[in-house]
C-alpha cells in the first residue's frame, strides 16, 4: 500500500466512525 | 440543546479546516512521505482518548463521593468520547504502518496495551448493560474506572519503560518544523472541539433518559 492511499484510507475511515457515532447518538435521541 | 448545537457548529468548521490543512498547506514529511500526514489525526486523538478518560475518571470519583446521577452521567459521556478517540487511534495506526512497517499490526508494547486501553473502554459498557437498574450500575462502573484508569499511563509510558518499535517524537513537539507544529495544533482544537460536542450531546441524552426514568 503506498503512503498517499495509506492516508485518504485513514481519513476516510475516521469520517466514517465520526458519521456513524453522530448517527447513533441521533438514533438513540429520537428513540427517547 | 444551544450548547450542543453550538459544539457541533464549531466542531465541522475546526475539522475542515483541520483538513484542508493536512491536505493542502502542510508539508509532506521528507523521510516518510504522505503517509506521516496520519499522525495529525492519530496522535490528537490519542491525546483526547487519555484527557476524556481523565475526565470520565473524576466523574466516577464524583459520584462514589456524592452519589448523584449527574456525575455518572458525566463519567459515561466522558467513556463514550473516549472509546470513539480509541477507535479512532486503532484505525488510523495500522495504515500508518503497513506504508511504514509493511504490516498492519505488531504486537509492540505500545499498540498491544493501546488494544487492551480500548478493551477496558468497551468492557465498561458491557458492565454498565449488565446492571441496567439505577443504582447498581453505576456505582460497580466507577469503581471499575478506578481500576481501569491504570492502564492509561502505563499505555502512555510504555514506549519509555519497553523498547518498542513504535515511533516517538525524538525533542517533543517543539522540535517539529512550524507548518507541521501549527497543523498539530489545529488537530488538537479540532478534536478538542469534537470531543466537546460529542460529549455535551451523549451526557445530555444521558441526563434527559435518567430524568424520564425518574417520571415513570
Amino acid at each position: 500500500m503506498s503512503g498517499r492511499a495509506a492516508l485518504f484510507c485513514a481519513y476516510a475511515l475516521f469520517i466514517a466512525l465520526l458519521l456513524g457515532y453522530a448517527y447513533f447518538l441521533w438514533r438513540r435521541g429520537k428513540k427517547g | 440543546m444551544k450548547t450542543v448545537c453550538g459544539f457541533g457548529i464549531l466542531a465541522v468548521a475546526a475539522l475542515a479546516q483541520h483538513l484542508w490543512r493536512v491536505f493542502f498547506r502542510t508539508p509532506e514529511d521528507v523521510a516518510q512521505g504522505a503517509v506521516q500526514k496520519i499522525f495529525y489525526l492519530h496522535v490528537p486523538a490519542a491525546i483526547l482518548m487519555y484527557g476524556s478518560f481523565a475526565v470520565a475518571f473524576l466523574g466516577g470519583a464524583g459520584y462514589l463521593w456524592r452519589r448523584r446521577p449527574s456525575w455518572d452521567a458525566l463519567s459515561a459521556a466522558a467513556m463514550e468520547v473516549s472509546l470513539f478517540c480509541g477507535s479512532a487511534v486503532l484505525l488510523t495506526g495500522p495504515f500508518w504502518a503497513r506504508a511504514a512497517w509493511g504490516q498492519w499490526w505488531i504486537w509492540d508494547p505500545r499498540l498491544t496495551l493501546t488494544l487492551c486501553l480500548w478493551l477496558i473502554l468497551l468492557s465498561y459498557f458491557a458492565l454498565r448493560r449488565f446492571f441496567p437498574d439505577g443504582r447498581r450500575g453505576p456505582l460497580f462502573s466507577a469503581v471499575f474506572l478506578f481500576f481501569g484508569a491504570a492502564a492509561v499511563p502505563l499505555t502512555h509510558f510504555s514506549v519509555c519503560l519497553w523498547r518498542g518499535v513504535h515511533p516517538q517524537l525524538v525533542g517533543g513537539f517543539a522540535a517539529l518544523p512550524a507548518e507541521m507544529k501549527s497543523t498539530f495544533h489545529s488537530g488538537l482544537l479540532s478534536f478538542l472541539a469534537l470531543a466537546l460536542f460529542f460529549f455535551s450531546w451523549s451526557f445530555r441524552l444521558r441526563r434527559r433518559a435518567r430524568a424520564e426514568e425518574g417520571i415513570r
